[in-house]
């Protein structure tokens, strides 16, 4: 599966990329659809808030986004500060509807200039939320904290299985060739 | 609810300077070992100024410090009207007056001047609107009057009524079309105007970024750090 196509990556690999994340948050409340720039846009037809602080800190931080491989549970924190009130309360009203709600994390280059879309969403992250976590900080910050979890993660096993006693006769029904992998077995010689 | 306040009058910007904005959230630059860098940055720029301010005393400094105590660190926006220093001269402005002329300003039809002595102020004329523009679009085609076709990669200019937002050119295109950043803050129609002397609307980036030091005889090294804020914002937020 590729997720860009030739003419994409032409545009990926000009000496000068603008790009944004957008955060798509199905709360209970309704759809809450962000982005890590400022302002207003409407991207895919559908209208994005701005969240980054214009002080040049950053309102809304990402982790590093992995890539979702077997054997790896990947998860990315989003945190959300400077919230207002309203929105804080919200969050922690709904707090128990909001976990395991879909949140889809997708990436968008731009124009530096005009502010332009040169390459659409991509989703390059589906996942779930997990429960929010609000910090009080002082009399001025407030964070809330989620961790998305990759929609991958409950395939969360090696390929094909492990090789052990369980996987071997899930694979080969009957058969115990594996039944003393991993088991310390003692002889005793007389 | 916040409020949008007004520029103190009389108070002169004496330093100004343009400051990276949030463009710069997340900028950096990749190399390959061919040295061939490829640079990114967070798209959807913003102004953010720094301006210094002459040494004042008495009325001057009590309206001052009065204006940056009621922005509370960004709570409040103020508006922040332009005057390029460096903009177009009279006679490119179309204007027909000796400087002389230009600084006295104009009297009521019956020849007296206000109360305090002062005259009507005078301002560059206005050029209107060739085709309407929408919000978040970077060409921008103006009239042929006064100084329509006058503009230059560089100059400032603005939009009323109620368009709060500073413009650069950044191309001339040609028969009154230019290229601006940052984009439209708010859809253009053919009844806008556009005019060279913008106004603003700005909030102190943070509580630290503004002072009042006042000495022995003067107020010395005034500054404060605006950053912009967008016209919908200040329809939405700052409507108070």
């Amino acid at each position: 599966m590729t997720v860009f196509s030739q003419d994409e990556l032409a545009v990926l690999s000009s000496p000068h990329v603008a790009r944004a994340w957008f955060l798509e948050l199905d709360l209970s409340d309704g759809l809450l659809r962000l982005h890590n720039g400022v302002g207003r846009i409407t991207v895919g037809g559908r209208d994005w808030n701005g969240v980054t602080n214009p002080l040049g800190g950053q309102m809304v931080s990402l982790s590093n986004v992995e890539e979702p491989r077997f054997g790896q549970a990947v998860a990315v924190n989003i945190t959300l500060s400077g919230a207002n009130r309203a929105f804080l309360q919200t969050v922690h009203s709904t707090r128990r509807e909001i976990e395991g709600r879909r949140a889809d994390l997708y990436w968008a280059a731009f124009d530096g200039e005009t502010g332009e879309l040169l390459l659409g969403l991509k989703r390059l992250f589906p996942g779930k939320i997990t429960s929010p976590v609000i910090h009080w900080q002082g009399i001025g910050s407030r964070l809330v904290n989620v961790t998305i979890e990759s929609i991958w993660s409950g395939d969360n096993y090696p390929f094909g299985g492990r090789w052990n006693d369980a996987d071997q006769r899930r694979r080969y029904p009957g058969d115990k060739g594996l039944q003393y992998v991993g088991v310390k077995v003692q002889e005793q010689w007389q | 609810m916040a409020r949008l306040i007004s520029w103190p009058v009389g108070l002169r910007v004496g330093n100004s300077e343009p400051l990276s904005g949030p463009r710069a959230v997340g900028s950096g630059a990749t190399g390959s070992i061919a040295n061939f860098n490829q640079t990114f940055s967070s798209p959807f720029g913003l102004w953010r100024w720094r301006f210094s301010f002459p040494s004042m005393n008495g009325q001057m400094f009590r309206r001052y410090r009065g204006w940056i105590t009621a922005l509370h660190g960004g709570a409040n926006a103020t508006r922040v009207p332009f005057c390029d220093p460096d903009g177009l001269t009279l006679a490119q402005l179309g204007v027909d007056a000796s400087p002389a002329e230009w600084q006295a300003g104009q009297p009521w039809s019956n020849g007296q001047s206000w109360a305090n002595g002062q005259n009507w102020q005078s301002s560059p004329p206005s050029v209107s609107i060739a085709s309407a523009a929408s919000q978040g679009g970077t060409i921008v085609h103006l009239g042929s009057e006064f100084w329509g076709l006058q503009l230059g990669v560089g100059d400032f200019l603005g939009f009323f009524p109620l368009h709060l937002g500073l413009y650069m050119v950044t191309e001339v295109i040609g028969s009154g079309r230019y290229r601006i950043w940052p984009p439209l803050r708010k859809e253009l129609t053919i009844a806008d105007s556009a005019t060279v002397r913008p106004t603003m609307a700005m909030k102190l980036e943070s509580e630290e970024s503004a002072n009042a030091p006042r000495g022995v005889a003067f107020a010395e090294g005034l500054t404060a750090t605006l950053v912009e804020v967008l016209d919908y914002d200040v329809k939405a937020y700052f409507a108070g």
